[in-house]
């Protein structure tokens, strides 16, 4: 079984007087522990394909699979708890809760369970505060674990939000272009720890960009043209 | 975590919180200084009528069950077509009763079966003391051209005494009347302005003429004037003209000492008068139109006394000659309160399926007590106004406040918080602030209250020197005032959250993504 699962996927939304048709019967499946760029050039459907994902964004045609479940057939409480529970997020302009410190932001998520049947309720308060600064120290930020995210730069703010993406040991984590808002370098740096965070705990890593020095990095690329699948490889195998 | 943010997120929205804050803390500050000042009011003419005049309750003749009863009485005698009528036009009858008005002459304004009922009345636990009293106005005169008008209460010297209403006049001159003699203590206003039309100055021991006119015709009765007062408070206008008269004089003045037989009090020169004319020197001899006067007035005698007799059986009159009053003060015994008190005499007058009902010192005080009540309604309405202005004014502040996390929000939402949580964390900001601002808001309002409890409001104005009670009034801070105003604020900012809270649950997590 596949870990995300596209089929046929369409998705239309009108502008103005027009339909726009963002996607165009996309298919596409991706293995768990993958390390997958969606690339193509601005507007070609890459940001709706992440928030298909996500879940937060459903498909006009064709069904998208997490684990298996259809998406489509499950309730805004359901799909808030898989977000929740199986999926972490990696936004392009960070969205640090800025009135929260480091160590705060990334144990948000575990505090967020609703339900007898959250997971994280049944880690005591030591084990979330170890698995937090453990986290923290990940993204090598234990210094600035009490900082506001106003004290921070780019680049840190681009770490604390993988931490906080990680901290509800999510099986995917999607990432929205995380190195736009950023210079090269410290891109580098941000691919480079997903990439480490992606072999250390063995979560998934699905992310978009336009920047094609990023595909060196990927186990899977999936290449997207006006909403369509222009290219669908593993590096691995053409070399 | 959630109380941590919403103080987090008021602390980093300070301008906003500060404008919707201060707004919250003065809308509480008037409400409590508004409230406080009203109650304050309340209080003080509650004090004044019942330490004064009106006891803790009166009880009257109901006004709508007594048309009620002289209706069906017609209309049983009716033909059924005439009934059915009379029934489809039947009266809207009000109930206007207090112990300044509402009431009439003869036996027809008395409180009915009063002597029936008189001893057991008294005799209940709740009753402290009781006062029948009669209400009349009657033209103070002296038969030489000075007159003055007057409103007078016909009561018993030892019954105000009992209730501690006598303590509270204050005597000009003279006091209240010991003897069986017919008396009047005179209201100072009411002295004054008669001194005024006399030339000279009224005193006590001077006799003077009452005359009512009323359904029972035109009555004039002498009486010497035993003193000069007015009320401590007069939280009424009424009580500026209000003398007071003997019980006697005043029941025959207003018709309803029926029963009872009285001596014609003449003067001497009367007398003298009467003594030596015979009705052939005053109508004329010529025709003996009376008959001879002397062989008949035995007959007359007789005739009386049969004449009250048959009246006082036709009325199933067991307690002697019918004593009537127009209303009866009550105080209660100690610790009983008036609500309570009322519902319980209500219910002994419906046992005995008596016409009479209670009324407590609101409703003795008619129509001031009814402004009174009216100022505080036209309050209450000035405080809805600076609600409802309050509350579009938080929700648009909030609402701006909620645009501006939109991203916020929808990242919690893409983290995977509920609607619920999102909810919670709005209604606890909106809830912090409200509480905050409301400490503030009590907090500015107990200064308020104290500067005016010490420095008195004292607009100088009779109108309000009379709804004062006094030149001025000191408030004092209502709990209940803090109260509500605690609630209606936490109201109105829950009211003003909805909207704006609509907008943060209509949040979708891609907003997060859009950044």
């Amino acid at each position: 079984m596949q870990l995300i699962e596209f089929q046929q996927v369409h998705k239309n939304y009108p502008l103005g007087k027009t339909i726009v048709h963002a996607l165009q019967g996309i298919s596409f499946g991706v293995q768990e522990g993958d390390f997958i760029t969606i690339c193509g050039p601005s507007g070609s459907g890459k940001s709706t394909i992440l928030n298909m994902i996500g879940c937060i964004d459903t498909a006009s045609e064709g069904e998208v699979l997490i684990q298996g479940t259809h998406t489509s057939s499950l309730s805004d409480k359901q799909i808030t708890q898989l977000r929740h529970r199986t999926l972490g997020f990696i936004f392009q302009n960070f969205n640090l809760i800025p009135v929260l410190s480091v160590y705060e932001n990334v144990e948000f998520p575990l505090l967020l369970g609703a339900g007898k049947d959250d997971p994280y309720k049944a880690w005591s308060k030591q084990e979330k505060q170890d698995w937090v600064n453990y986290l923290i120290k990940q993204v090598g930020l234990q210094e600035y674990a009490q900082r506001r995210p106003t004290e921070l730069s780019g680049g840190q703010r681009q770490r604390v939000a993988i931490a906080r993406a990680l901290a509800t040991k999510p099986t995917i984590v999607l990432a929205d272009e995380p190195t736009a808002n950023l210079d090269t370098k410290t891109g580098e740096q941000i691919i480079q720890l997903m990439r480490e965070m992606n072999q250390t705990l063995g979560t998934t890593f699905v992310f978009s960009t336009h920047d094609p020095q990023v595909l060196d990095v990927a186990d899977h690329v999936i290449k997207i043209r006006d909403g369509m699948v222009e290219d669908d490889y593993r590096p691995s195998d053409r070399c | 975590m959630l109380i941590k943010l919403a103080l987090r997120n008021l602390l980093q929205h300070r301008s906003k919180s500060l404008i919707v804050g201060a707004l919250m803390a003065f809308g509480v500050m008037l409400l409590v200084v508004g409230n406080s000042v009203m109650h304050s009011l309340n209080q003080k003419m509650q004090a004044s009528f019942t330490e004064q005049y009106s006891g803790d309750l009166f009880i009257y003749t109901d006004p709508i069950a007594k048309a009620q009863m002289e209706l069906n009485q017609r209309l049983t005698n009716m033909p059924e077509k005439a009934r059915q009528q009379s029934e489809q036009n039947r009266p809207e009858k009000e109930d206007n009763t207090s112990i300044f008005s509402g009431y009439g002459s003869g036996e027809n304004a008395a409180l009915p079966q009063l002597a029936d009922y008189w001893q057991e009345l008294s005799e209940l636990d709740i009753i402290h003391s009781l006062s029948p009293q009669t209400l009349g106005m009657t033209r103070v005169e002296n038969g030489e051209g000075a007159e003055a008008m007057s409103m007078f209460w016909g009561m018993d010297p030892d019954n105000w005494h009992t209730l501690g209403f006598a303590e509270h006049l204050q005597w000009h001159a003279g006091g209240l009347w010991q003897t069986d003699q017919p008396s009047i203590a005179l209201s100072k206003d009411v002295a004054e302005r008669y001194s005024k039309s006399q030339g000279q100055p009224l005193l006590i021991g001077d006799e003077i003429l009452l005359t009512v006119n009323s359904d029972v015709g035109t009555t004039i009765r002498p009486v010497t004037v035993a003193g000069i007062f007015s009320f401590k408070t007069t939280a009424t206008p009424q009580l500026n003209m209000m003398s007071l008269v003997d019980m006697a004089t005043s029941q025959s003045l207003l018709g309803l000492n029926i029963d009872t037989s009285e001596a014609s009090q003449l003067s001497a020169a009367e007398q003298v008068l009467i003594s030596t004319s015979s009705e052939d020197d005053l109508f004329g001899g010529s025709d003996d139109l009376f008959g001879d006067v002397a062989a008949g007035q035995d007959n007359a005698t007789d005739l009386e006394a049969e004449l009250m007799a048959s009246m006082a059986a036709n009325r199933n009159q067991t307690n002697g000659p019918m004593q009537q009053y127009h209303f009866v003060i009550v105080k209660l015994a100690a610790g009983i309160p008036a609500s309570e008190a009322e519902q319980q005499l209500q219910q002994w007058f419906n046992e005995r399926q008596l016409i009479w009902k209670t009324g407590d010192w609101e409703k003795a005080a008619g129509f001031m007590a009814a402004m009174t009540k009216n100022i505080s309604m036209v309050l209450d309405g000035f405080m809805v106004l600076i609600a409802v202005v309050s509350i579009i004014i938080i929700m648009n502040t909030l609402v701006i406040s909620v645009t501006e996390r939109i991203v916020e929000i929808g990242t919690m939402r893409a983290l995977g918080a509920q609607k619920g949580l999102v909810r919670r964390l709005i209604l606890l900001e909106t809830l912090v602030l409200a509480g905050a601002a409301g400490c503030v808001g009590i907090l500015l309002a107990i200064i308020s209250i104290g500067i005016l409890g010490f420095v008195g409001i004292n607009p100088q104005s009779a109108f309000f020197n009379m709804i004062f009670g006094g030149e001025a009034l000191f408030p004092y801070l209502s709990i209940d005032a803090v109260g509500n105003a605690l609630i209606m604020m936490v109201a109105a900012a829950l009211i003003a959250s909805l909207y704006p809270l609509a907008i943060a649950l209509k949040v979708s997590p891609v907003k997060a993504m859009q950044g």
